[in-house]
């Protein structure tokens, strides 16, 4: 993914570091780095959270508009995500460098998030054929230390958690023209209920092993790599993104260790979540400044 | 893309007439899979397919193939050195075009171009497992794909459309690349699915283990160089599919080493 030259004496200490399950950074194979969130961050979006894990950084804000539905799906909303490598991240994103990447993280998103046992659509349906909301996710990378697949989607579910969409009080057809009536209270709003949401977890194969949250070195050192997303203890994607080919016993494993990480992974997430809301609402966290 | 201006490119919010008459459709359709399908197939039964090689003549290497009504061609094209602009690469690098006929599907134009990249990228790296890219340092290899009909299953046999037109252009390759694809409907395996049965595995209102899995392997490695999977599945099913999968693949294998050996024979005969 990055340009990260390293010697072959680097890449044979990574591989023997997962080897004795005791990576160079002192993590076991299915270890995290540390991770950071803050939702509400963005005073003009509907829903923003910016996530780090280690020093990847990732700033979501959504806002949501009125669209007219697809004709074949009529009585569904909308999502779009939209990822920004700013050449910021990495040198590597400047110019069109980072497109490629976007683009390709953009298609895993949408796939993860297009079974509507995952994402329910139809909650953001207004009026059936007439008016729904459309979601604008704007995701944009900050920092880039590895692992970017797993850091966006976490980031766009906290997000999507502290998301607040202005109540429709009433919704009238009137000869072919939609009257729309919005709540004047600012804070009476829908939510999206988070828990279900899915979350894309990186499996990177280096040597015999598996492991998760790659750090750039390790990515570099992989012979092979794959998203998979999870929702609950259920499936949602499954993508290949390097080039490199794996045993089909690997593939068992591969689904086991993300499915039982993803568990508790989501878990913990909710509950910081929870956790920061109630922090916020008591205005216990104290700002020095926006990215601070 | 550009647009041509001089030409005429019809209106711009037209739609398909078809959305009229999908609702009736849409209910016979889920009615009717009760494990049945419309081509008598068996659930676990994959179409026939052809393959015809040096089916494009200006091409270095190429492949027509036909998978049931799916029909994708492919050309491989001669080696390119990558420009010194940019930075060098110990490796061969490829490039991939997939495009599907505006007239291919159901609905005119219903892949947006973000798609079609998307495929084009899965593709390509499905490919970078199989050839000996070590052998080209520094040079580019150009695929296009063009999807003729889709009839489901189109990612699974335009990667072996690719493969084949590797072959074809006698581009060292690793092994035969064989690839296959399953449907979920209702946690049931439906194997090469239909675009029809696609729908269904992918609709709006799926029943739950839904979804579309595509494998992709190199059988005399037993390796496995892309899986696609999308929708809503418990993970033991995957678990199966991959097995079915990778016994499909092996059939297909039998098959596209007999067209190689054929491909041989005569080029052995025509010197």
């Amino acid at each position: 993914m990055a340009y990260n030259p390293l010697s072959e004496a680097e890449k044979i200490f990574i591989l023997h570091g997962v080897q004795d399950d005791f990576r160079n950074d002192g993590r076991t194979r299915n270890d995290f780095r540390p991770m950071e969130l803050q939702t509400n961050v963005i005073a003009s979006a509907s829903g923003s959270a910016r996530f780090c894990i280690a020093n990847s950084d990732i700033l979501v804000g959504i806002k949501p508009e009125i669209d007219i539905p697809s004709p074949n799906k009529p009585n569904e909303g909308k999502i779009e995500f939209l990822v920004d490598c700013s050449a910021n991240a990495l040198l590597d994103f400047e110019g069109r460098g980072g497109e490629e990447l976007a683009s390709e993280i953009t298609n895993c998103l949408k796939l993860t998030y297009s079974s509507p046992y995952a994402f329910d659509l139809k909650s953001l349906c207004i009026l059936p054929k007439f008016q729904c909301w459309k979601l604008y996710v704007d995701i944009l990378i900050l920092q880039c230390a590895g692992n970017l697949y797993d850091a966006i989607s976490l980031a766009v579910k906290c997000a999507l958690y502290n998301l607040r969409i202005p109540r429709v009080t009433s919704a009238l057809l009137d000869g072919g023209n939609v009257d729309l009536v919005l709540s004047d209270d600012p804070s009476d709003c829908d939510r999206i209920n988070a828990e279900s949401l899915p979350i894309l977890m990186t499996v990177c194969k280096i040597g015999d092993y598996c492991i998760v949250d790659p750090s750039i070195d390790e990515e570099n050192c992989s012979t092979s790599s794959a998203v998979v997303g999870v929702s609950g203890n259920k499936i949602t994607t499954i993508k290949t993104i390097s080039g490199g080919s794996f045993h089909a016993d690997t593939l068992n494993n591969l689904i086991d260790l993300t499915i039982t990480t993803a568990k508790y992974l989501n878990e913990k997430l909710l509950k910081s979540l929870k956790q920061e809301e109630r922090q916020m609402e008591s205005n216990k966290i104290q700002k020095c400044s926006f990215l601070n | 893309m550009p647009f041509d201006t001089k030409r005429i490119n019809g209106p711009d919010n037209t739609f398909s007439y078809r959305q009229f008459i999908d609702a009736d459709k849409d209910e016979k359709n889920k009615k009717e899979f009760t494990g049945k399908r419309n081509d008598n197939r068996e659930l676990l039964d994959h179409r026939k397919i052809a393959v015809q090689l040096n089916a494009i003549t200006k091409a270095k290497g190429s492949c027509y193939i036909e998978n049931g009504n799916t029909k994708i061609i492919c050309g491989v094209f001669e080696l390119r050195e990558i420009a010194k602009s940019s930075r060098y690469n110990d490796k061969g690098q490829l490039y991939c075009d997939f495009k599907y006929a505006p007239f291919s599907r159901e609905t005119r134009k219903s892949v947006t171009e973000n798609e079609e990249k998307s495929l084009a990228m899965s593709i390509k790296l499905a490919l970078e497992s199989l050839v000996c890219l070590h052998e080209f340092p520094n040079y580019q290899i150009d695929v296009f794909i063009m999807v003729l009909e889709d009839d489901g299953a189109v990612l699974s046999t335009a990667v072996m459309a690719a493969g084949m037109a590797f072959v074809d252009a006698s581009i060292s390759c690793f092994d035969i690349i064989t690839s296959s694809t399953i449907a979920f409907i209702d946690g049931i395996m439906v194997v090469d699915p239909t675009s029809e049965e696609e729908d269904i595995a992918n609709s709006t209102n799926p029943p739950e283990n839904h979804g579309t899995i595509t494998i992709s392997s190199l059988n005399s490695m037993d390796q496995i160089s892309q899986v696609i999977f999308n929708g809503f599945i418990e993970p033991q099913l995957l678990k199966d599919a991959k097995k079915q999968l990778l016994e499909i693949n092996k059939v297909h294998e039998i098959y596209l080493k007999k067209v190689v050996s054929m491909k041989i024979i005569k080029e052995h005969r025509e010197t």
